[in-house]
């Protein structure tokens, strides 16, 4: 599947284990791959804050690169916290164990609350870096940001 | 091409030519495509004349830059000014360094003329300096544009004159210049032989303004001019005009406008001291213009004057009967949109944030350094200066705010602003419709798009807020 | 206000605009191409890996199984029945407890001939002594433990199970002609034989020998016919069970040998052909075939029933006894594990780990068991020196127990798991 492991590229920063969990493999209790639902996620809150900035408030003075910035800066940070506390959410319902194989019993994963974090630092990466390429591409289409970023 | 050959005679003539560039600026509509404005009038330094020819000059520039392709809606400066003569001006020779006995050669006369002279011309006439002017004295500009007919300049004048074409005098009935020169004008065009084309112009459609006293001047025993006599001499004129034009009906329409003379001037015979402040009485006579090109054909003979639908010290677009409020309302208050954005947020509309200056859109960044918009910024520093007399002086054309600063839609006086549901307002709001605007230009030079975007940005504005 | 000083300085200072726009224009084209180079590369996959293994279930149902149990009765077993002997006690309770599994229970005394016993077993039990054994019939003096063996096996069916409790002690001719290794060898030749004969018939047919230990007080017979008298000693007695190997493995589990009343039970061995278990191949959460991996490797599970080779428990989580096939250079089996969960199917769990960047392949893990244990080995003795210095051996145990291995002639690894690694 095309787009698979996009965010095995950043496990150096969240850690192997969760992006095991993250695809499925490592808890017994969240057998599915959680990565289509977190890009969807991050595409969707990115579609929507980009047609936000270009087409509904498409405020004359945001035709630069500045209030771009802040767009995508509230965006990353909108990413951060959804990704960072949809795993949360997961840990809280106890979900990030494993089995273990001799004696069927759950067991934590090694996942820690940093490691969650640094999941929704790696959400906001990929928000920069969507929110680039969704601003390149309907930018040409806005009646007042067509120059934001440039 | 037809064109309004437009005989600006005197101060008065000057200062309702100014008006007139007011609403050929604004778009109202016109049935004419170009004007060629002439001035007539002695009294070169004259500032009311200076300050207009130099506001035609400017208009003159930019609306040399615009096209008007099928598909451009705009009527920013569409109608076109030709300066037929240098500075639009027919010179009066001879009138510099001299006076009027000097001109008429008193001193050579038999003795026969010298008395004959004396019954029409008193001492003091015939020791007026001319440098200025008649100041007054129609008697003695008769004799002085005499001239005219014979000079180089209105042979050079006439000679573009093409059938279809009109014509139209502005004079004032009370002063010297204009008081003599309208007759004097009008009957050599309708009796002329001495042009290859003299046919059409004695036939030509030929309209007047002649404007009756609307102010008075301080007294001054040192001034020849003496608003005491306006009265008096308007009196005798009109019954000239009765006697030797209306009835006559050498004239197809002529246009009546005075008011109570409310307002006092300071006494200047003339020079760069007559600078009087715009007054209403100017801006209805350009009007008369306006209703003289799109009504008047050859075989009218009318006569008009101008009712306001009430009296009040301040005049404003709700004084007017609809179908003139009409007429100026929408076109005034698109100019004035765009006059004070010019004005007071130019920084932002030459910048890179103002999208419509992106290169995929209208491409415009070139175009706020160039000779077009300086002339274009100019024009609007003088609109607004206009703005600013007319509304002070008495009685007040009290249109626009004339400084609305950051709200602009804070502008028509005893309009509100109607709520528009968008996020943005004020100029956001101006700079959105211009972005919009820009991409259902049909305009190809960038002059001529800039100008149609904001005809088509600020035609929506007003229909939207105001 | 910011923003405004911003601007102005663009303004006086073009030249310098126009490069630092075009090294941020250049930054974010740069960063575009990298975010598709990164979509490009992440569709390639590299971090998971799928594996695929074969339906493994072994879903042979076990016929309803009639339990023979056969007590050698020779005089050298008398020892065993002495009163603080707990050979009794392990085989009444062992018994009782398979005998909860089987349908029938059929008691004999076996020596030279095979004598039913037609009471309950629990008169068996309490008949268990050297005046019943006596009574019973029989040669008791001489008894040949290959016969006695081939006579056991023969009991064996796929729809009976026999159990055999013996010392096992090889009663070898020292003083005829043949030589004792000779004797050793034709013993094993003819269990091979037996081994080989009912493998025959059941094909299915496993043997798993219990080596126990229970006080031992009466004389002891020494193979050059002397004889010494040993008090309560611990000594070695075997209990042999055979037949459907999967039947035996569910005894092995539901009885487990170390339950037995008297803690008798010491080693084990088992024997059979090789057998195909059953095992599935998952990833860490156990939870499908698709595993992601962490740091520089792939983690997979393989939990596998390894109950029906029929190999003691430390042979089963040796981790000597399992090696792959090297078409995978990358694998290694980091743990195995028993399984403890009462509700699993599987006996033991191997933790696999592959090198992200091996080669990936079809794989397969062998098990290979010794063909003995080593207790066999040590419990081995020839009999010529005294027995109270080695009482926990037994006199020809070795060639019987080699005999069983000729018998089931196994050339390869007892059973393996296949599976194939595909990079997703």
């Amino acid at each position: 599947m095309i787009l698979t492991g996009i965010y095995s590229l950043f496990s150096g920063l969240f850690g192997g284990t969760l992006d095991s969990y993250l695809l499925g493999t490592a808890s017994a209790l969240q057998p599915g791959d959680m990565t289509w639902p977190m890009l969807l996620s991050v595409l969707g809150i990115t579609a929507l804050i980009v047609v936000l900035f270009y087409f509904i408030i498409n405020y004359p003075n945001f035709n630069n690169f500045g209030s771009w910035f802040i767009f995508l800066a509230i965006n990353a940070a909108i990413n951060f916290v959804v990704g960072w506390q949809w795993l949360a959410g997961h840990m809280a319902d106890g979900k990030m164990v494993s089995v273990d194989p001799a004696t069927g019993l759950h067991t934590p994963l090694p996942i820690y609350e940093n490691d969650l974090i640094m999941f929704g630092v790696a959400n906001a990466i990929l928000s920069i870096v969507l929110f680039v390429i969704l601003s390149y591409c309907v930018k040409w289409f806005s009646s007042n940001c067509s120059r934001a970023p440039f | 091409m037809s064109k309004l050959f437009l005989f600006a005679i005197g101060g008065t003539g000057s200062r309702v030519l100014r008006s007139l560039t007011w609403l050929m600026a604004s778009g109202v509509k016109m049935d004419v495509d170009e004007i060629v404005p002439v001035v007539i009038d002695p009294d070169a330094s004259n500032a009311d004349l200076t300050r207009t020819i130099t506001l035609l000059q400017n208009y003159a520039s930019v609306a040399g830059t615009q096209t008007f392709p099928e598909g451009n809606p705009s009527r920013f400066f569409r109608t076109g000014v030709v300066e037929a003569l240098p500075s639009f001006t027919l010179r009066v020779r001879d009138t510099d360094d001299r006076s009027f006995g000097r001109f008429i050669d008193y001193a050579s006369m038999s003795r026969a003329d010298k008395a004959i002279t004396r019954m029409l011309f008193s001492d003091k006439n015939l020791a007026a300096s001319m440098e200025v002017g008649f100041k007054g004295n129609p008697n003695i500009g008769s004799v002085v544009l005499n001239q005219i007919a014979t000079s180089p300049d209105f042979a050079t004048l006439m000679s573009r004159f093409e059938a279809g074409d009109k014509i139209f005098i502005i004079s004032s009935i009370f002063g010297g210049t204009g008081a003599s020169g309208f007759p004097l004008l009008l009957k050599t065009l309708r009796s002329t032989t001495a042009f290859p084309n003299f046919g059409i112009i004695n036939n030509a459609t030929i309209g007047a303004l002649t404007v009756l006293p609307y102010f008075t001047v301080f007294r001054d025993s040192n001034s020849e001019i003496d608003s005491a006599t306006f009265i008096s001499k308007t009196r005798s004129a009109l019954a000239y005009y009765e006697n030797n034009i209306a009835r006559s009906g050498s004239i197809n329409a002529l246009y009546f406008l005075g008011d109570e003379m409310s307002r006092v001037y300071d006494n200047h015979e003339g020079g760069a001291a007559q600078r009087n402040d715009a007054h209403l009485i100017e801006f209805l006579g350009a009007t008369a213009i306006v209703d003289f090109v799109n009504t008047v054909g050859a075989d009218s003979r009318v006569s008009k004057e101008l009712g306001l639908r009430d009296l009040k010290d301040d005049v404003s677009f709700d004084s007017f009967y609809d179908e003139m409020r009409r007429e100026l309302y929408g076109p005034m208050v698109q100019f004035s949109l765009l006059a004070n954005a010019l004005l007071d947020n130019f920084n932002y509309f030459s910048s890179d944030t103002f999208d419509a200056n992106n290169a995929k859109k209208g491409n415009f960044s070139s175009l706020y350094s160039s000779r077009f918009m300086s002339a274009l910024k100019e024009i609007a520093s003088q609109y607004r200066q206009w703005i600013l007399e007319i509304r002070g002086n008495r009685r007040s054309l009290d249109l626009f705010n004339p400084e609305p600063g950051s709200h602009p839609f804070d502008l028509v006086n005893g309009v509100a602003p109607r709520r528009v549901m968008t996020l943005a307002s004020d100029y956001p709001l101006i700079a959105s419709r211009l972005n919009t605007a820009v991409g259902k230009t049909a305009s190809r030079a960038p002059e001529a798009r800039w100008l149609e975007m904001w005809w088509r940005a600020t035609e929506r504005l007003v229909a939207e807020k105001l | 206000m910011t923003k405004n000083v911003y601007l102005c300085a663009l303004k006086k200072h073009q030249p310098i605009v126009k490069q630092f726009h075009l090294s941020i224009k250049d930054f974010c084209y740069k960063s575009a191409i990298a975010a598709v180079v990164a979509f490009a590369v992440a569709s390639c996959g590299g971090s998971q890996i799928e594996v695929i293994s074969p339906d493994s279930e072994v879903t042979d149902s076990i016929p309803a199984q009639a339990l023979n149990v056969f007590v050698e009765n020779s005089g050298s077993m008398d020892g065993y029945m002495a009163p603080d002997a707990s050979l009794t006690d392990a085989v009444y309770s062992y018994v009782s407890r398979l005998g909860e599994h089987a349908d029938t229970t059929r008691l004999y005394y076996i020596n030279s001939t095979v004598i039913p016993y037609g009471g309950s077993l629990s008169n068996f039990i309490g008949d268990l002594t050297p005046e019943a054994f006596a009574a019973a019939g029989g040669n008791r003096s001489n008894s040949d433990m290959a016969a006695m063996i081939g006579r056991f096996l023969d009991s064996v069916s796929d729809t009976t199970t026999s159990i055999f409790v013996s010392d096992c002690i090889l009663d070898l001719n020292t003083t005829g002609g043949a030589s004792t290794a000779s004797q050793l060898n034709n013993r094993r030749i003819a269990i091979s034989n037996a081994v080989s004969a009912t493998i025959k018939r059941v094909p299915s047919l496993g043997i798993v020998v219990l080596k126990m230990e229970s006080p031992f007080s009466g004389r002891y017979f020494y193979p050059d016919g002397r004889t010494t008298t040993l008090d309560g000693a611990p000594r070695p007695y075997y209990i042999w069970l055979a037949g459907r190997r999967d039947y035996l493995a569910t005894l092995l589990r539901d009885v487990p040998a170390e339950n037995i009343v008297g803690h008798g039970f010491r080693e084990m061995a088992g024997f059979t052909r090789p057998v195909a278990v059953n095992y599935r191949v998952t990833n860490q959460a156990m939870n499908g075939n698709t595993v992601t991996a962490i740091g520089n490797q792939y983690t997979l599970y393989i939990s596998a029933d390894m109950r029906p080779t029929l190999q003691p428990e430390a042979t089963q989580l040796d981790t000597a006894c399992y090696r792959g096939t090297g078409l995978v250079p990358g694998m290694s089996i980091k743990r195995i594990g028993q399984v403890t969960n009462p509700d699993s199917p599987y006996s033991v769990f191997l933790e696999v780990a592959i090198d992200r960047n091996s080669r990936i392949d079809q794989e397969k893990i062998l098990f290979t068991p010794p063909a003995l244990p080593e207790w066999v080995e040590q419990t081995d003795d020839s009999g010529i020196s005294d027995v109270e210095g080695r009482l926990d051996r037994t006199v020809g145990i070795g060639a019987l127990l080699q005999g069983v291995v000729e018998g089931f002639n196994n050339k390869n690894e007892l059973t393996d798991f296949t599976f194939e690694l595909k990079r997703k």
